[in-house]
């Protein structure tokens, strides 16, 4: 591009591009806008050289557009991926924890608004072995995940040993201790994913 | 872990930009730029890739393991040395050309039922 008028013109829509990339979520930017200017300046010269002005502008329109929608999806895209990271893995297992407590604090002082707090950090804390699965956590959600696996055994070991010596049967009399079994094999298996 | 075409069970389902851009490596490397000119030429400029949706649809097909950056960059007598340019790998071949012989399929049955305008065009 020489110095002209109209090669000074296509050089500022390429600096207004290269601000427009802000959209995009910083990794991203990082990777590819250097690509992308690239891409940009090459297209305007082409869409000049072969339709003039309405050329550029209908680049610029088609261009507008992409920029929006690709932005609000890679932003989309990186905070799904920072849900399932294994930060949210360890929120998982401290949500897990309280779900214990409360239920453990329900069975004792029967009220809902402990249960329903339970159930909903027990819901919370489903994201952990979720994230795990979707493949996504890393090693450390790796490592949550074989512990949540070895607590669920010690938690099924713990039911065993509770119905083999009666303590199971005891509770259908009792509905305080049968809210509370539950909750105390939560909160066991809750500290060991954790 | 990223999730690979390899590791998956049941073949992944393509976009169409992602098909494109798999066809128009299917010849060999090549840089972003190009890829998007030979889209629009193979789609008679009905598929036009902004620079956001080629470089988004690469960046998941990188991660995805169907394309991979070539480390040669061209010879700055003959092209922009920033340039990447991009190539398929044995996974993206594979899933480019099941693809193709998937459409085929679907081209065959359209013309046994006589829908195609002219079938030897195709």
């Amino acid at each position: 591009m020489n110095n002209s008028p109209l090669a000074n013109s296509l050089s500022v829509s390429v600096q207004i591009y290269r601000a427009m990339l802000v959209a995009y979520p910083k990794k991203f930017r990082e990777h590819y806008e250097t690509q992308m200017v690239q891409v940009f300046r090459d297209s305007i010269r082409e869409a000049y050289h072969h339709n003039g002005i309405p050329g550029v502008v209908d680049l610029w329109i088609h261009t507008f557009v992409d920029l929006v929608f690709t932005a609000l999806m890679e932003r989309i895209m990186e905070r799904s991926q920072h849900m399932f990271s294994p930060k949210v893995i360890l929120w998982g297992g401290v949500a897990s924890i309280f779900a214990g407590l409360f239920y453990v604090m329900s069975g004792l002082a029967p009220n809902g608004g402990s249960f329903v707090l339970a159930l909903v950090l027990s819901l919370g804390g489903l994201v952990g072995p979720y994230s795990r699965q979707a493949g996504q956590g890393g090693r450390l959600g790796l490592a949550g995940f074989t512990l949540g696996i070895i607590g669920m055994g010690l938690a099924l070991a713990f039911l065993w040993w509770a119905f083999t010596s009666g303590s199971i049967s005891n509770m259908k009399t009792d509905p305080a201790s049968a809210s509370v079994a539950p909750g105390a094999l939560i909160f066991i298996l809750a500290l060991v994913i954790l | 872990m990223p999730e690979t075409a390899s590791n998956q069970k049941t073949p992944p389902t393509l976009t169409p930009a992602a098909f494109h851009i798999l066809l128009a490596l299917a010849d060999g490397e090549n840089h972003g730029y190009a890829i998007m000119r030979e889209v629009a030429e193979h789609t008679h400029g009905k598929m036009r890739l902004g620079p956001g949706s080629l470089y988004g649809t690469i960046k998941r097909m990188l991660a995805d393991g169907w394309i991979e950056e070539s480390d040669e960059r061209p010879d700055p007598q003959l092209d922009d040395e920033r340039r990447r340019y991009y190539r398929l790998t044995g996974v993206g071949r594979k899933l480019v050309q099941a693809e193709a012989e998937r459409l085929e399929q679907l081209v065959n049955i359209a013309r046994g039922k006589k829908l195609l305008r002219n079938p030897k065009s195709v």
